[in-house]
């Protein structure tokens, strides 16, 4: 039996320094029970996407922590894969169901990241890079302009190229009631915002953000029967070299493309039939790199393209990219961003996205990277 | 965590790098640093790749002029106090680099 996706809640992302990072675990599990009239009997086993609690507060323990909230005793797994640690919930979750050893599992992904100075959460998520590039003083916006740099020159683009994805995303936030940022940016504030890691200024980067995201998947035809869902037709996982010293190339993610391959091939669907999908946009060069390792375009493409604005959904084009406003204005909690992206391709599919709703859609792609590029998840669904 | 061990251990292995040459192959100025890095930000970090094919990411040092910083120019490794220490006061040395 193919595993469905059958209900989904998100918090608020954003700064929320009212609430812990249990207070919103608790706020996204009881919202997506709520929201599929599913009671925690149904559950056999709850997924827990997180990257910072151990680092920021000391927070380790968390299956045992969420019994504790809600007076549990089934297997609760903490998931951590940096910033794919909500893809990686995920896909263990649809791991296990397919395995059959649960009919019902709960996947949650949530990060408390507004708690602590800024430059605690830039050390914090350093973590997941390697050693040298930490000692060197390096940063994750860091990395990604080395790769930036390298990208533009070999293609002949400038940061106006980079520029268009903030733009676009932003738009799309603006549509989006729980995204972090509702406001719509211009070009020029995009190229002006203050540097922060050169060539990427502050409207490259994807902000701090709190929050946590919630799916049901089951392979339980009686709850799949009564409630709006979608199906899970491939998540895939590959892996990469932590640190881009080791890569052959600075223009390209492998473990992307891996992902992409696998999940193209079992879904058995072609990429011409997704219509919608999430890309991690953690930076705005992140997006055209997406763009081209999951082969929608050319090596070298995305450049040109996204400054025409093809995946903006006003230009109504055959595949609208990062409606939910992508990382980049949605927001980024980390663990919750995985689970996040694949609840925005359920909202849409089964016609809840209200304002940013786009027509007719049957498939569905998210994409979720941790590090510079060592992890890479891509799930396929359809309806 | 950075323990006087863990500084130790890897002190060991950076001394095979001093004084190799390389080019840079790409860089960034580095703006929001971590906290162990703030009292010299803003700072410039190079990709350098050595001559013998291994790629490292080092601060570069003496070079006041970032104007001059360029892909492909050549620079060389060295040793420096770039991280303020830990409560231990073990002096966490690592490389980087100089323009040639």
């Amino acid at each position: 039996m193919r595993s469905h996706i059958i209900g989904y809640h998100t918090t608020q992302f954003g700064e929320l320094w009212d609430k812990s990072l249990f207070d919103l675990v608790e706020e996204s599990i009881l919202g997506v029970l709520k929201n599929t009239h599913i009671e925690f009997g149904d559950i056999d086993a709850i997924f827990f996407g997180n990257m910072l609690g151990g680092i920021l507060e000391n927070n380790l323990h968390a299956g045992a922590k969420i019994a504790d909230i809600f007076g549990l005793t089934i297997p609760i797994f903490r998931v951590e894969g940096a910033c794919a640690s909500g893809g990686m919930a995920f896909h263990l979750a649809n791991e296990y169901v397919q395995s059959g050893k649960g009919k019902t599992v709960l996947v949650i992904g949530a990060e408390k990241m507004t708690d602590v100075q800024p430059e605690y959460i830039t050390q914090g998520l350093m973590s997941a890079a390697s050693g040298e590039e930490q000692e060197s003083g390096m940063t994750f916006p860091g990395l990604y302009a080395l790769m930036a740099r390298v990208y533009l020159k070999k293609f002949g683009y400038d940061k106006k190229n980079l520029a268009a994805v903030a733009v676009k995303n932003h738009k799309h936030g603006f549509l989006n009631p729980t995204a972090h940022f509702r406001k719509i940016i211009s070009e020029k504030q995009a190229l002006e915002s203050s540097l922060i890691a050169d060539p990427l200024g502050l409207l490259d980067c994807s902000p701090v953000s709190d929050g946590a995201a919630s799916l049901i998947i089951t392979t339980n035809p009686a709850l799949i029967k009564r409630r709006k869902n979608v199906k899970i037709l491939s998540s895939q996982v590959a892996t990469d070299s932590i640190s881009l010293l080791q890569r052959d190339s600075l223009i390209e993610l492998k473990a992307t493309q891996i992902a992409a391959e696998k999940a193209f091939s079992e879904s058995k669907i072609k990429r011409s039939d997704i219509s919608i999908a999430e890309v991690h946009d953690c930076f705005t060069i992140a997006e055209l790199f997406a763009m081209e390792d999951l082969g929608f375009w050319k090596k070298g493409e995305a450049g040109r393209r996204v400054v025409q604005y093809e995946t903006l959904k006003d230009n109504n084009g055959p595949l609208i990219i990062n409606t939910s406003g992508g990382l980049k204005a949605s927001g980024h909690p980390v663990g919750a961003t995985g689970i996040k992206q694949i609840g925005e391709l359920y909202i849409q599919l089964t016609n809840q996205a209200d304002k940013r709703q786009i027509k007719n859609v049957k498939y569905g792609l998210a994409h979720n990277v941790g590090g510079s590029g060592g992890t890479a998840v891509v799930t396929i669904v359809g309806v | 965590m950075i323990s006087p061990v863990k500084v130790w251990r890897r002190q060991k292995t950076i001394r095979d790098l001093l004084g190799r040459k390389g080019v840079i192959l790409s860089w960034t100025k580095i703006f929001t640093p971590p906290p162990q890095f703030k009292h010299i930000a803003p700072y410039t970090i190079v990709y350098v790749k050595l001559e013998n094919g291994q790629n490292i990411c080092a601060q570069l040092v003496d070079c006041l002029d970032n104007s001059i910083v360029v892909d492909n120019k050549e620079v060389v490794v060295t040793l420096r106090k770039l991280r303020e220490s830990v409560s231990d006061d073990v002096i966490p040395y690592t490389i980087a680099c100089k323009l040639i």
